[in-house]
């Protein structure tokens, strides 16, 4: 137990980084760190010592991320790409037209941030996610309980949304 | 080109997605894509675009393990919760 308490100190801030850059709210952000916390305590005999705990910890909260993932996922109403016209092909408005520079910088970073804040939130998670482990789309889906073609669709709308956004704010900005 | 290996802007930029998580797709499909991003810069600069999200992405989340950057305050639990996590802590194991 002292141990724990002592790791909350070292790692929480790491912890919590994490699980807000993923669910992108303070207040669910913290509740998850908490729960993984109480989740360590009630799991404290099956850590190996020989393990990192901050790995350990860190392995914790996918799953309390997953948890939450889970409970705010609904499936998608509708399969609606304003991206697209009906033939599928990019709509005037929306096809990348200019090439963006290789290096990117802090602004960009900036403004990513920004434009993750203004993706729904599930599908803010489950494009994060994939990150998170390094994980397969199988492999997401099975621990986000979610019909690969709703995962698919998820990363594809997310990332379509993302790429406009940065286009229209960072490369841009007078738009 | 062969109807058959024609896809829509759409499916490209799927394929697209399924290619970089994956990190690879069917040899049919990849065929596909390489077919279309041929002849249609759009998606070419989307495929080129999407990475550059993804390298940036990734290194947010590696840094994310680093304990000296601190986003200016942003990303740090605020120490009533960690307070607040100690004391249900010890109240588990009263």
């Amino acid at each position: 137990m002292s141990d724990l308490t002592a790791w909350v100190h070292l790692y929480a801030d790491d912890l919590y980084r994490r699980a807000f850059f993923v669910v992108g709210h303070r207040e669910t952000a913290e509740d998850i760190v908490q729960d993984t916390f109480l989740a360590a305590a009630v799991q404290a005999d099956r850590f190996k010592a020989e393990s990192a705990p901050k790995t350990w910890l860190f392995g914790i909260l996918n799953h309390k991320i997953a948890d939450h993932f889970r409970k705010q996922y609904r499936q998608p109403p509708e399969d609606l790409y304003p991206q697209f016209e009906s033939d599928g092909h990019w709509t005037k408005s929306h096809a990348p037209l200019v090439d963006w520079p290789e290096e990117t910088d802090d602004q960009f970073e900036a403004i990513l941030e920004y434009c993750l804040e203004r993706l729904p939130p599930v599908w803010r998670a489950a494009f994060l996610y994939k990150f998170l482990d390094q994980k397969k789309g199988a492999a997401i889906c099975q621990e986000l309980n979610i019909q690969p073609t709703n995962f698919w669709q998820m990363i594809h709308r997310a990332k379509l949304q993302l790429r406009q956004c940065l286009d229209a704010n960072w490369f841009n900005p007078s738009i | 080109m062969l109807p058959f290996m024609m896809i829509s802007c759409r499916e490209a930029t799927l394929l697209t997605e399924k290619k970089l998580l994956e990190g690879r797709i069917s040899w049919w499909n990849a065929r596909k894509l390489a077919f279309h991003v041929q002849v249609c810069a759009a998606c070419r600069r989307y495929a080129r675009q999407s990475q550059i999200i993804e390298r940036v992405i990734e290194k947010r989340i590696r840094q994310q393990g680093v304990s000296e950057k601190n986003y200016g305050g942003v990303y740090q639990l605020s120490p009533e919760t960690k307070d607040k996590i100690t004391e249900r802590l010890k109240r588990l194991h009263e």
